[in-house]
């Protein structure tokens, strides 16, 4: 075994492997056909030298004439592969000369097999064997040079030219990494010059050496390697950046939604704040009933003749008011906690039943009465069942306060519609106040827009940003004979998963 | 009339109060009459009868307070009892102005409603014993003829019988009849009497007015 042996295949495969990886890189990113370009000429550099290794070591006369004809087709290959991944990676680089060192090639690649034995020579005569360093011995071609062979360093030299240009467009534009790529570039042409030249002096016989034309091109490929993983990490590095910079948006954007979140149930707590007096006496009313029905109880047990039946209703009486208030702070807890948009699906006409029963007290205290129309076609929605309540709520405490004031039985009433309007759940609260100025018609919904004394001009604005989450609208208008009439849309449940 | 038992009546809006606060007056041994509103109270109850009224403040439509100026105007005796969730100063001063005889908030505790009750019953009769006996004294009035009533203004205005016969262009004899007649229909025995009852029918201004 002898290192010549060892060295050339093993370089043949660290190109190979190069070029594999640059394959698979342009398969999952097709748009980057510089990788591929990369990978072709890799391909190129491991097929010439697989083909020198045959030559030096081969003692067949034929044999060389063979290989040294083909070799000028990988030769072309690896020309054609440089070229397209400087016009395509780097943009720059004259086509002229893109194309005159093409034509050479393929012009060197015709001749090849129209004159001579091969390009290099007109006859080959003898296979000199040569010792070089290490005590190798191996075959070098001897014999009379081709006329023709000038083409073919006169191909390298217009690549060389091609890309020294192309190298001084780049160091131009003045960037680090333009800057970076065309001391790259004047690396590779060093390379190929100095591959020409050792070519040209063993195929003269002036100097005994292994051919060098595929290791002359190593550096090459290696340089262009550097330069695509340069590009691959760097992409690697924005792409951090990114992920960085996209965690701190979402970041704020988690922040300033947990901000919307608190400030919407302080106007929920707000507004039930305003209700507590009410809230109180709802809550008071069955502790009243299970006090006087208990007191009735102990009365009853102390007389001489016990009616246990009226005893056993009592009792049942007393579990039926406790659930009562259970019940009420049951929901108090509820619109009180808080807690994030939680979708499920609602019948509307149930959460109009629920906000009813808590603003009952205080409608009966202002003397407010209700009429509820609820239509039964309602199709059932997607919302949050406390923000839907709360929108109601706030609503039906505007129309209490529009109409508290008014002297007559038929003005202090407020009503509220559900229906079907064609496209969503249409909920309807009108009052008989005083209506509002049509300047402010869609002022009220502002936020810190306020004709109240005590209010903080927020609830409809935040009333607003519930119903537009869930995809509905919120409007106002004012009623043809007196007072104001708010609605708000749901759309249906559609099917898809909440 | 004073012999049946007082009925207490009670407005509540909430049923379930309503009926607990019914068991613990019949606990007590009261005679109930319940009410869910205002008006279904002055559409059916008996105004006639004796008692009290316990009455919820805050309801639909017409309120207690309102219920109360009703009945004021009504001339009703009823003493009312407010029995309230949510009662303040100002609503409690207003309603025991207009005449309530007692203000409780919920929970109300047993003995104190018993007790207020029993007040209000008691208030109710004496009340109810002087109307009947204003009007027995109205119907004894009633049955003395046109001279007689003349007569009897005269006499209790302090006038001898000469004096009047002379103002009635008539004889001291025939005064002195009608006299003796109208303290017969009138079942007084002395003139003592007989000014005492004319202060009470309003036929003399009493010296204390």
């Amino acid at each position: 075994m002898n290192w010549i042996t060892i060295v050339w295949p093993m370089m043949a495969a660290s190109i190979l492997t190069l070029a594999l990886l640059h394959l698979v890189v342009w398969f999952k990113q097709r748009q980057q056909v510089a990788h591929l370009f990369f990978a072709i000429a890799a391909l190129g550099v491991a097929v010439m030298s697989g083909m020198e290794l045959i030559v030096m070591r081969s003692v067949s006369i034929p044999q060389v004439v063979l290989l040294m004809r083909w070799l000028h087709l990988p030769l072309l290959v690896v020309w054609i592969a440089i070229i397209c991944y400087v016009r395509y990676y780097f943009n720059a680089g004259r086509l002229w000369l893109a194309w005159t060192a093409c034509y050479l090639r393929i012009f060197a690649l015709i001749l090849s097999f129209t004159t001579g034995q091969n390009l290099f020579f007109s006859e080959i005569t003898h296979l000199k064997q040569v010792a070089i360093f290490g005590g190798e011995t191996i075959s070098i071609a001897q014999g009379v040079l081709n006329p023709w062979y000038i083409v073919g360093p006169l191909s390298m030299v217009a690549l060389v030219v091609f890309v020294v240009d192309a190298s001084i467009t780049l160091w131009h534009q003045g960037s680090d990494t333009a800057r970076r790529r065309a001391i790259i570039f004047g690396c590779i042409a060093f390379f190929l010059l100095a591959s020409v030249g050792h070519g040209v002096l063993v195929h003269t016989g002036l100097i005994h050496s292994p051919y060098l034309v595929s290791i002359s091109f190593m550096p090459t490929l290696f340089a262009m390697s550097y330069e695509l993983s340069y590009d691959v990490l760097h992409s690697a590095k924005l792409a951090e950046r990114l992920q960085i910079s996209i965690i701190k948006r979402e970041q704020a954007e988690l922040d300033m939604q947990t901000q919307r979140n608190a400030l919407t149930h302080l106007s929920r707590v707000t507004l039930l704040g305003e209700l507590s007096g009410s809230l109180a006496h709802e809550l008071n009313q069955p502790l009243a009933a299970i006090l006087s029905n208990a007191q009735a109880a102990q009365r009853f047990l102390a007389q001489e003749n016990i009616n246990l039946d009226e005893v056993r209703d009592i009792l049942q009486d007393i579990v039926d008011e406790d659930k009562r208030a259970a019940d009420i702070i049951q929901r108090l807890r509820l619109i009180l906690k808080k807690a994030d948009c939680q979708l499920q699906l609602l019948n509307v006409n149930e959460v109009v039943q629920d906000v009813l029963k808590l603003v009952r007290s205080d409608l009966k205290n202002r003397g407010v009465t209700v009429n509820s129309n609820l239509s039964n076609n309602i199709p059932v929605v997607t919302g949050d069942n406390v923000l839907i309540q709360q929108v109601l709520l706030n609503l039906m405490m505007n129309a209490c306060d529009a109409v508290a004031d008014a002297v007559s039985i038929e003005q202090r009433q407020i009503h509220i519609h559900t229906r079907w309007n064609g496209t969503a759940v249409q909920v309807a609260i009108s009052d008989q106040g005083t209506g509002i100025v049509s300047d402010d018609i869609e002022r009220v919904f502002e936020p810190f827009f306020t004709t109240k004394p005590q209010g903080m001009g927020l609830g409809l604005a935040i009333c607003r940003t519930i119903i537009h989450s869930h995809k509905g609208q919120l409007w106002a208008e004012n009623n043809n004979e007196c007072g104001a009439s708010f609605y708000f849309t749901l759309p249906a449940y559609s099917g898809e998963t909440i | 009339m004073t012999t049946s038992k007082p009925t207490v009546f009670i407005v509540d809006d909430d049923a379930s109060v309503l009926k607990a606060v019914a068991r613990l007056l019949r606990s007590a041994g009261f005679k109930n009459a319940l009410f869910s509103s205002a008006q279904q109270f002055l559409d059916e109850h008996d105004s006639n009868a004796s008692g009290c009224l316990v009455l919820d403040v805050a309801m639909p439509k017409m309120n207690g307070l309102a219920l109360q100026q009703t009945l004021a105007a009504q001339n009703s005796e009823l003493p009312i009892i407010f029995l309230t969730g949510n009662g303040d100063i100002p609503m409690s001063v207003r309603a025991i102005k207009q005449g309530a005889v007692d203000f409780l908030t919920k929970p109300v505790n047993d003995s104190d409603l018993i007790s207020a009750i029993q007040n209000a019953i008691e208030t109710n009769q004496t009340t109810r014993q002087a109307r009947s006996k204003l009007h027995e004294l109205q119907q004894r009035l009633a049955t003395l003829t046109p001279r007689e009533r003349e007569v009897l203004s005269h006499v209790v205005s302090g006038k001898k019988n000469k004096q009047i016969a002379l103002e009635l262009g008539t004889v001291e004899k025939t005064i002195k009849v009608h006299r003796a007649h109208l303290m017969a229909k009138l079942q007084v025995r002395s003139l003592a009497e007989l000014v005492k009852m004319s202060e009470r029918l309003g036929i003399i201004s009493s010296p204390l007015e």
